[in-house]
């Protein structure tokens, strides 16, 4: 494929950030991005796109000359600019390269939405997935504890969790709550307070063609409870962080039959003891049932 | 759930106009981030603001979900508006094309403050006055 891009990548301290921005598109470079890893906000580099039939060797030397001054105002050096070809491609389609079928535990497959099932996985329990603005793609280790749960659940049960009614607090993608359809459950009330997952769950169970058995609402537990027309549900599953389960964990009995079984992750396992208390003191018992570092999954009982 | 960022990533854009070419498709691309669903859900929330460079802000999360927020405007926009100039110099003729007066100055730090990456007001004039300065825009006491 012909050479199309140069990508210059050079740093971008914050002095100089908005002065490259103002200068760069006045310079006819307008495909300029910033990046940071989260835990370094200041060392941000700046990547940025050249037409390479635009941008031929002299004209990249000269680039350097024309921004010094903007570094010189700071009394800052110019950082170094790098130069890297890039071959020209179809970005809308190349993203797609990361996701493969991902099989989970011994039944489950979660496959993105334009792959066909591999023949290998053909006796598996399909999750269709179109990634995307909604937390659980599947990859997550908290998603896979839930999953594998889910797996283990029916498998106590005689190998389906048939009849089942499933509350999802913070359905994310919806991936939990197809996941226990798929197991044999009835129906799944969902809800979330992203208004992005309430979209992503109603378009991924339509994409499964169970979205007759779902019900998504935006909103937390308040929400949840009254999706439930039979009363709390018989399986309750919770994927959020340990503080937002402590917090929303007072309306558990609204949402969890007395004779259910919830499934919560998105904790630390250091974080484990901590909310085993508070679910204790609720009258509910918490076990660690699986780890997969850093993170734990808790099977929730009513305490006898 | 349990989200953990794995890298930042900030584009100014085209309002309404988000496409998978270069910036979008290879800085979201190499982390495996729906490329389409990202530029649907930036023109739906910027369609209004047509005309405009809206910066966003993209959060990639380690099972390559995403979230973004828009910015505030960037900073050259503010400082020509408030010199009321249509952009800054072309050349580095500093001091030519036009003047903002301090509180002025002090008005687009406040403004640009969450985005500039420090941490007081004084270091984020510094920042705008150095802009200014880049932009041929004088700072009037």
């Amino acid at each position: 494929m012909a050479q199309a891009w140069w990508r210059l990548e050079m740093a971008a301290p914050p002095e100089l950030e908005e002065s490259l921005l103002w200068k760069l598109p006045q310079l006819g470079i307008h495909r300029v991005a910033l990046q940071h890893r989260p835990e370094a906000p200041a060392d941000r580099q700046l990547v940025a796109w050249l037409p390479a039939t635009d941008w031929p060797v002299a004209e990249r030397d000269s680039l350097a000359q024309a921004l010094a001054p903007l570094a010189e105002t700071f009394g800052l050096p110019l950082p170094d600019l790098r130069w890297q070809e890039q071959a020209d491609e179809d970005w809308s389609l190349s993203w797609k390269q990361h996701w493969q079928p991902d099989p989970v535990g011994q039944r489950l497959l979660i496959l993105p939405a334009w792959l066909d099932c591999p023949a290998e996985h053909s006796e598996r329990l399909l999750i269709r997935m179109d990634p995307g603005s909604a937390f659980g793609t599947g990859s997550h280790p908290t998603t896979r504890l839930c999953l594998e749960a889910l797996e283990q659940l029916a498998a106590d049960r005689g190998g389906a969790l048939a009849g089942l009614q499933v509350a999802d607090l913070g359905c994310g993608s919806g991936v939990l709550g197809l996941a226990a359809l798929r197991l044999g459950a009835s129906a799944v009330a969902a809800a979330d307070t992203d208004s992005l997952a309430v979209t992503a769950t109603t378009a991924n169970a339509a994409l499964n063609g169970l979205d007759n058995q779902v019900n998504v609402a935006l909103g937390s537990a308040e929400v949840l409870a009254d999706l439930l027309p039979r009363g709390p549900a018989d399986l309750l599953l919770c994927n959020i962080l340990a503080p937002v389960i402590e917090a929303l964990s007072p309306a558990f009995d609204q949402l969890l039959a007395a004779s259910g079984v919830g499934l919560l992750s998105g904790l630390l396992v250091d974080q484990a003891p901590r909310l085993q208390q508070v679910l204790g003191d609720q009258g509910w018992r918490a076990d660690l049932v699986a780890q997969m570092e850093p993170w734990g999954l808790l099977v929730l009982h009513k305490s006898r | 759930m349990a989200k953990k960022v794995v890298a930042v990533i900030k584009l100014a854009l085209n309002a309404g106009k988000a496409n998978p070419a270069p910036p979008v498709g290879p800085a979201l691309g190499q982390h495996g981030v729906n490329i389409m669903a990202f530029c649907k859900e930036y023109n739906a929330r910027t369609q209004d603001k047509a005309g405009y460079v809206i910066p966003v802000e993209i959060s990639v999360f380690e099972d390559r979900s995403f979230t973004f927020i828009t910015k505030t405007p960037p900073a050259s926009v503010l400082i020509s508006k408030a010199a009321g100039i249509e952009k800054g110099a072309a050349t580095s003729s500093k001091g030519a094309v036009g003047a903002i007066s301090r509180a002025q100055l002090e008005e687009i730090a406040k403004t640009k403050l969450p985005d500039l990456n420090c941490s007081s007001v004084d270091s984020a004039m510094r920042i705008i006055e150095g802009t200014a300065r880049n932009m041929g825009v004088a700072v009037k006491d």
